[in-house]
């Protein structure tokens, strides 16, 4: 369990190393709320069976879930929220 | 140092160093983009507590973390209403 854990932990690492990347390559701002949601949907995941496979069922564990519980239903709202008002802006002659 | 998990200290340490690009990106441009790098960057921050928690053996950093993803919540809300009205 150790080496899935180890290799979980690797792929987290490279998931927002990648989802960092692509926020520097990508421009405007609605295109860069994808890497942030990718990041949420991809980190959260491979850390929560990481932790998993390393504690097993532990009050820590259940943190994880409801952290990432947490961040993936805020995070789609949050996205909703700052694309309206991106949308907006460009709209009505807001700051470029 | 006991209760220290190398694994755990190396990606939470991997994703400390991402940190940077949305650090760096919140510095520049305009106010949406420094809006979607604050996103960005508290999404990171949140998964970095996370795995700093496991590599030291400490629960108390995931209720910073818990807190932050929480936090997060109303204050992007509140600065994206802002943004849209007034700035």
């Amino acid at each position: 369990m150790s080496v899935v854990s180890d290799l979980l932990l690797a792929a987290a690492t490279l998931s927002a190393w990648l989802a960092c990347l692509g926020f520097a390559r990508l421009r405007g701002a609605l295109d860069r709320l994808h890497c942030a949601t990718f990041a949420a949907a991809t980190v959260g995941p491979a850390v929560l069976v990481a932790a998993f496979a390393s504690q097993g069922g532990s009050p820590s564990v259940a943190k994880v879930v409801f952290l990432l519980a947490c961040l993936l239903l805020s995070g789609a709202a949050l996205s909703h929220a700052i694309g309206r008002a991106l949308i907006w802006r460009d709209q009505h002659g807001g700051e470029p | 140092m006991a209760g220290l998990s190398l694994p755990w200290l190396a990606a939470g340490i991997g994703t400390i160093l991402a940190l940077v690009i949305p650090i760096g990106a919140a510095l520049h441009g305009g106010v949406g983009e420094r809006l979607v790098a604050v996103q960005m960057a508290s999404v990171v921050t949140c998964w970095a507590l996370a795995e700093l928690s496991f590599a030291f053996g400490q629960p108390s950093f995931l209720d910073l973390a818990l807190t932050l993803g929480l936090l997060s919540v109303p204050g992007t809300l509140v600065f994206a209403i802002f943004m849209e009205r007034w700035l």
